[in-house]
């Protein structure tokens, strides 16, 4: 049984994985606290690593038709430790969106509204967020579109503007790091910018033609990729060694931008454009979170479930980082970790029991 | 209608619950232009100058074309540390200082000398404040920069930021943003460099000038270039974007001007069993401004001798400033990091001597320079 | 005191229970005519009272034996020559020349097929039924012992006639708009589709007024669901009276909360046209030149008559420019009031300055500023459409000219407010159709950036956002084409595509028949061999 009753076609499944990887735009500061010259390339191999579990996801999915993971974790676990499973998975993606939410909040306090507490401002962005919920999947994916859209066209523009204050040297040497620290910042790329979108396995069974989900995924991360990409060639070609002690890198190239001093310091529309696409993986990651415990607790409609839900995440906005710089440091050391407990793990291991258990089997007899 | 009612007030709560707290009228900020940065009275204090714009003195409908005084406001504050001194300027401002729209950070030389770390980190951390706004030393004291009557401009510091975008026609000082400067600080080995900003002239005759250019070790001044050795700074890092050449006419009787109109640079590293050298190549293109002497010297023959000339003059002004940032042992063309980029693996071993490697280093230069054009005519009049 | 409310507060219990009982529009019992010619004319004086405008003229006609009969009709609704030489004369003098044939004591046959001149004549009954005709005015007649009533035709009125619409004016393009009565109206329709396909059906709302309403649309290409749709949520309503097109709008519209409106509706057979002939249903009202058309998507806003009949490169960058407009009459106030309390810095040096001192002596904070200027220039338009046009426009003139400049030597406002509030004002008038969601756009923007600067804007614009994805108008997206994304349907929306180049109509509504043209239709050079 699934809660979620709209169904969506297979651009707009696309274009909304596209702009939940878009909004990973602001957790740019992660990564380049290790390394800046490679991130570009980087980005690239983990979405290769990537890859290979989507293909862990597509597997699953392909399994259990028309089950989305709540669903699927019932039959593969069985009816108590399927819900403890789900259970767990509600509470990381829970986490989740008071995660990004905070990093959204501590980004326009921190660069923009300095006197101005961090709870106001969630409270605010929560307002649409909440909105957005109660709207449904349907309209998620259809207003996702347009703001992929709008994203994108922004980056661009931004990315042109900046072009001229890019120096290539900041690039060279590439690849010249630790293997360790390679494969730090390829974790940190894989889990937070990509892996947290494991999410969309609960919509993926509202998607209309099955059939051509991997094709839909693959297009889906490559175009949110694509900005990410942009994003991290302006930081770096503009900040070069800058960019490791900053904050919010984007922020400080926002604001370096100038074409002919007219179109300079414009950096609060940007932000504001921007401010769509992570308002959107909130929004997803706040949405699988009231699905998902809607389906757990069994009840008919998700919809009481989302003012509860705001409550808990109003409540942990504030305390669950001390400080904009703990919620950096611990995004690079410990976050990747337990993000990929949920992300790359659980799934895998889902995988995994369902093989021991015979489910390949017992479909293939289905077909024959 | 319940459900309208409800989300209104939501709506409501909302907003009044992130209620302006960041925000503020134009009339309530005194929006700073320029900041200069001096020694104190005592050793250890700062004296801080800022430029505030005076909007009474601008233009505006109310009160007409204008008034006599002054548009700006040059308010000076001292204290030990930096943001302290800052907001200290409330004690003696009606309006809390913004520092959005400044364009240029100005230190007084002695302030270089004992190091800029102790008196950037506020202007590098604080969201008001930009890291594309100029910075300059002064030769002199900084805060007097401001003092002087701007030319062109209402405000001295406007006219002081314009100044530093009208360098680029003469490539004769290294005009930089915080940005690059901070860029070069953070780098194990390129030094930072800046513009020197020093007062000309007596009392009400006073002008600002800017050239010659401030190299520093990390954060602490220690010597400068003249105008020739900045522009020989200039076509290493590929700065040069416009300039004047003088050189001797072919017949030797007067001087040719050539005008600078496009440059090329490429700096390359090589290792040889061990041995690092470096070929610099410089490729310029020119135009025959002015001349003095009367032969013809549009004949191709002739244009060759001149940039034969060139050659040697852009050559002159690249060694000078080699041998200087050799003396200095500043490695200020970056040639480090050029290093780096080549040569990764090695550059490991030779980074941490790069101060006893770089003044003895081999650099061999090449300019090939092409004067093009003659202008609009072929010959001298008589 | 206490007991007193209390008192209150039962009477209009007790009278709400009351009104709950009688039901204002049960069905009243069904009056059959009798066959005594006197007991009906009782019953009608009874029904009509002393209504001074309604005629009832007793006659005398045949010969033998003689048969009275009654004539009644409403003054000013019929036209009386029609009466006069085609009703009462033939039956008075004609009856003579025609010989009694069989036993009927009057010869009803004969008078209706051979007599009376007229082109539609009905036979009823029921006396509800004549009442009503007769009250939209038809003629009624009765005779002496029959129990049937007979409804003439002889509707003429006195009406404005087609004239040029006062909105929505044209360059280029058909001038005539429609008008207040229902029959001239389907009759422009009819002119502009001669397909035996354009339906036109009646349905009748108002237990009061019996408006005639009437649904257009062409049976080959509209959505089945969608007319159905359109009569289910007509047939919804339950009231006494429809006095324009903008009662049964809110009757039957998607998102009755909304700020956007999710019925169109236009006082031009072009347009109304165009739109039924792309899958639009038409509801056509009597009694008001605005005719409705469902679905209705945002888009459709941003288009208008003329776009269609100009060069469509032109056409194109209007409407680009209408997109621009309208933005820039919700975003102006909000964007000001953010960059001059929030976010100072995007203001340039070089206008920082002359900004600065137009504020410096000002008394009131910006914000109120902007919102007093915002308030009176709403009131200065209302004042200008209300009144007469001659003085209308003088207070346009003392109202922004003098008071604008006015306010700003006094040193009250600013200039630069000034500007954006007549740059704001400018172009609300652009977006005719949106111009009352884009008001109410403006001053939540201008609120939420007055209270947050630049994240009370995003906040705002995605709100916006969200609330027009989730509207929904006759089943069809509001956004649609562009969420959900059609790449096909993307021909009319930012830009005006050649007529030859758009093959299909849109295909959001779910048409039946989506091709309106042939293939390669764009005009090419003759060929050669044609030449030689």
């Amino acid at each position: 049984m699934k809660l979620e009753k709209d169904m969506i076609s297979n651009s707009q499944m696309a274009f909304l994985l596209g702009i939940y990887i878009q909004g990973a735009i602001f957790c740019t500061a992660l990564v380049f606290h290790i390394t800046s010259r490679s991130i570009s390339l980087i980005s690239l191999t983990s979405l290769a690593v990537f890859l290979t579990f989507v293909f862990v996801y597509i597997k699953l999915m392909r399994l259990f038709p028309g089950h989305n993971l709540m669903g699927l974790n019932d039959i593969v676990f069985g009816a108590y430790i399927g819900k403890a499973v789900s259970g767990l998975y509600i509470f990381f993606l829970v986490v989740l969106t008071v995660a990004n939410l905070r990093l959204l909040c501590d980004y326009v306090v921190g660069n923009y509204m300095v006197e101005t507490p961090t709870i106001a401002i969630a409270i605010v962005f929560l307002f649409v967020v909440v909105w957005a919920v109660y709207a449904g999947l349907e309209v998620m994916a259809r207003i996702g579109m347009l703001f992929f859209v709008i994203v994108s066209v922004f980056t661009g523009v931004i990315f042109l503007l900046s072009l001229s204050q890019i120096e290539i040297t900041n690039f060279l040497p590439q690849f010249d790091i630790s293997l360790i620290d390679f494969v730090r910042t390829n974790h940190i790329i894989t889990t937070i910018f990509f892996g947290e979108s494991f999410m969309f396995m609960m919509f993926i069974p509202c998607m209309k033609q099955q059939n051509r989900l991997g094709r839909s995924l693959l297009f889906g991360l490559i175009a949110g990729e694509i900005s990410l990409i942009l994003s991290s060639l302006m930081i770096t070609g503009v900040l070069g060694d800058m960019a490791s002690i900053s904050n919010s890198p984007l922020n400080r190239v926002l604001r370096q931008v100038d074409l002919g001093q007219v179109l300079s310091r414009m950096e609060f529309i940007v932000t504001g454009i921007l401010t769509f696409s992570v308002f959107m993986r909130i929004a997803v990651m706040y949405y699988a979170a009231t699905i998902g415990l809607g389906q757990l607790l069994g009840l008919k409609s998700y919809k009481p479930l989302v003012i509860p839900i705001a409550a808990v995440v109003l409540g942990l906005v504030v305390p669950i980082f001390y400080t904009p710089s703990a919620q950096i440091a611990c995004g690079i050391s410990t976050w990747p970790f337990f993000s990929s407990f949920f992300t790359f793990v659980l799934p895998v291991v889902t995988l995994l029991v369902a093989l021991l258990r015979g489910f390949f089997k017992k479909r293939e007899e289905e077909c024959g | 209608m319940k459900k309208a009612a409800a989300v209104l007030l939501c709506a409501v709560i909302a907003l009044v619950a992130a209620g302006c707290w960041s925000s503020g009228e134009l009339n309530e900020f005194a929006f700073v232009v320029g900041v200069a940065v001096d020694q104190g009275s005592a050793p250890e204090n700062i004296l801080l100058t800022v430029q505030v714009a005076k909007p009474s003195g601008f233009k505006s409908s109310i009160n007409g074309g204008g008034s006599d005084e002054e548009a700006y406001w040059n308010i000076s504050n001292e204290g030990e540390t930096l943001f302290n001194t800052v907001r200290g300027f409330t004690h003696e401002s009606g309006r809390k200082l913004d520092f959005q729209h400044n364009t240029i950070l100005i230190y007084s030389r002695d302030i270089a000398k004992k190091g800029l770390g102790d008196c950037m980190d506020l202007f590098i951390r604080d969201h008001e404040f930009r890291t594309s706004t100029w910075i300059a030393i002064a030769n002199e004291r900084a805060a007097d920069v401001f003092g002087v009557d701007a030319g062109l401009e209402t405000l001295p510091a406007v006219e002081i930021d314009k100044m530093m975008d009208a360098q680029q026609y003469n490539s004769q000082s290294y005009t930089i943003e915080l940005l690059d400067f901070l860029k070069r600080l953070k780098s194990d080995t390129t030094a930072p460099i800046a513009p020197i900003i020093s007062i000309r002239g007596e009392g009400d005759d006073q002008d600002i000038h800017i050239s010659g250019t401030a190299v520093f070790h990390k954060d602490r001044f220690i010597g400068e270039l003249g105008g020739m050795e900045t522009r020989g700074l200039m076509w290493v890092t590929g700065n040069v974007k416009s300039g004047i050449i003088v050189v001797n006419c072919p017949c030797d009787q007067g001087k040719a001007e050539l005008e600078i109109f496009q440059a090329k640079s490429t700096v390359t590293p090589v290792l040889k069993d061990g041995d690092l050298s470096f070929l610099i190549e410089i490729k310029e293109k020119g135009n025959l401004g002015s001349q003095t002497c009367r032969e013809n010297l549009a004949p191709t023959k002739k244009l060759e001798a001149l940039s034969e000339r060139q050659n040697k003059a852009i050559k002159t002004e690249i060694e000078a400033a080699l041998k200087k940032a050799q003396e200095l042992n500043a490695d200020i063309f970056g040639f480090g990091e050029a290093v780096y980029r080549k040569y990764p693996k090695q550059w490991k071993s030779m980074k941490d001597q790069w101060s006893e490697i770089f003044p003895t280093l081999d650099v061999e230069i090449k300019v090939q320079s092409e004067v093009y054009g003659t202008g609009n005519i072929t010959k001298p009049v008589n | 005191m206490f007991h007193y409310f209390k008192k209150i507060v039962q009477h209009l219990k007790a009278e709400s229970l009351n009104q709950r009982r009688e039901d204002p529009f049960a069905e009243r019992p069904e009056f059959v005519l009798s066959s005594d010619i006197d007991q009906n004319l009782t019953k009608f004086r009874e029904i009509f009272g002393a209504s001074n405008d309604i005629i009832i003229r007793e006659i005398v006609f045949g010969q033998d034996p003689q048969v009275r009969g009654i004539i009644m009709f409403v003054d000013g609704l019929v036209d009386k020559k029609t009466i006069n030489l085609s009703i009462i004369k033939p039956l008075m003098y004609d009856l003579r020349l025609i010989r009694s044939l069989g036993n009927d004591k009057v010869p009803m046959e004969q008078i209706k097929t051979a007599l009376l001149s007229v082109g539609e004549i009905k036979q009823t009954p029921l006396i509800n039924k004549l009442v009503d005709d007769c009250l939209s005015g038809e003629t009624f007649f009765i005779v002496d012992g029959l129990a049937e009533g007979f409804m003439i035709s002889t509707r003429a009125w006195e009406n404005r006639g087609v004239q040029e619409p006062q909105t929505e004016s044209v360059v280029r393009g058909p001038r005539e708009g429609f008008c207040e009565t229902l029959r001239i109206n389907t009759s422009l329709l009819r002119r502009k589709i001669k397909n035996p396909n354009f339906i036109m059906e009646n349905v009748e709302i108002g237990k009061r007024t019996k408006t005639s309403i009437c649904i257009a649309y062409l049976k080959d290409i509209a959505d089945p669901v969608l007319i159905d749709e359109i009569k289910v949520r007509l047939g919804r309503i339950n009231t006494d009276s429809i006095l324009e097109s903008g009662y049964i709008e809110q009757f039957i519209e998607d998102a009755p909360y909304s700020i956007f409106p999710t019925v169109a509706n236009s006082e031009k057979p072009d347009v109304i046209a165009a739109k039924i002939l792309e899958g639009r249903a038409a509801i056509l009202v009597d009694g008001t030149p605005f005719v409705l058309s469902v679905p209705m998507v945002f888009v459709e806003s941003f288009q208008t008559a003329e776009d269609y009949y100009i060069r469509h490169t032109l056409a194109s960058l209007t409407r680009i420019m209408r997109y621009f407009s309208y933005l820039i009459t919700t975003l102006t106030p909000a964007l000001y009031i953010a960059i001059l309390t929030f976010h100072q810095e995007i203001i340039p040096i070089s206008l920082m300055f002359t900004l600065a001192a137009s504020e410096e002596q000002l008394p009131l904070p910006v914000f109120f500023e902007l919102l007093t200027m915002m308030i009176t220039f709403d009131i200065l338009r209302e004042a200008g459409l209300r009144l007469p046009r001659l003085v209308g426009q003088a207070i346009s003139i003392v109202g922004a000219l003098v008071m604008g400049e006015a306010a700003v030597a006094a040193g009250i406002v600013s200039d630069f407010t000034v500007i954006v509030i007549a740059i704001t004002a400018v172009s609300s008038f652009v977006v005719a159709p949106q111009e009352g969601s884009a008001t109410m756009l403006r001053y939540i923007y201008f609120l939420l950036a007055g209270f947050m600067g630049g994240i009370g804007i995003t906040v705002g614009v995605i709100g916006t956002l969200i609330h027009l994805a989730s509207l929904r108008s006759f089943g069809t997206p509001y956004l649609s084409p562009l969420a959900p994304f059609a790449p096909c349907d993307q021909k009319d929306v930012f830009i005006r595509a050649p007529w030859w180049s758009m093959g299909t109509r849109p295909r959001y509504m779910g048409v039946r028949d989506l091709r309106r043209q042939g293939h390669r239709l764009r005009p090419h050079k003759p060929q050669e061999e044609h030449l030689s």
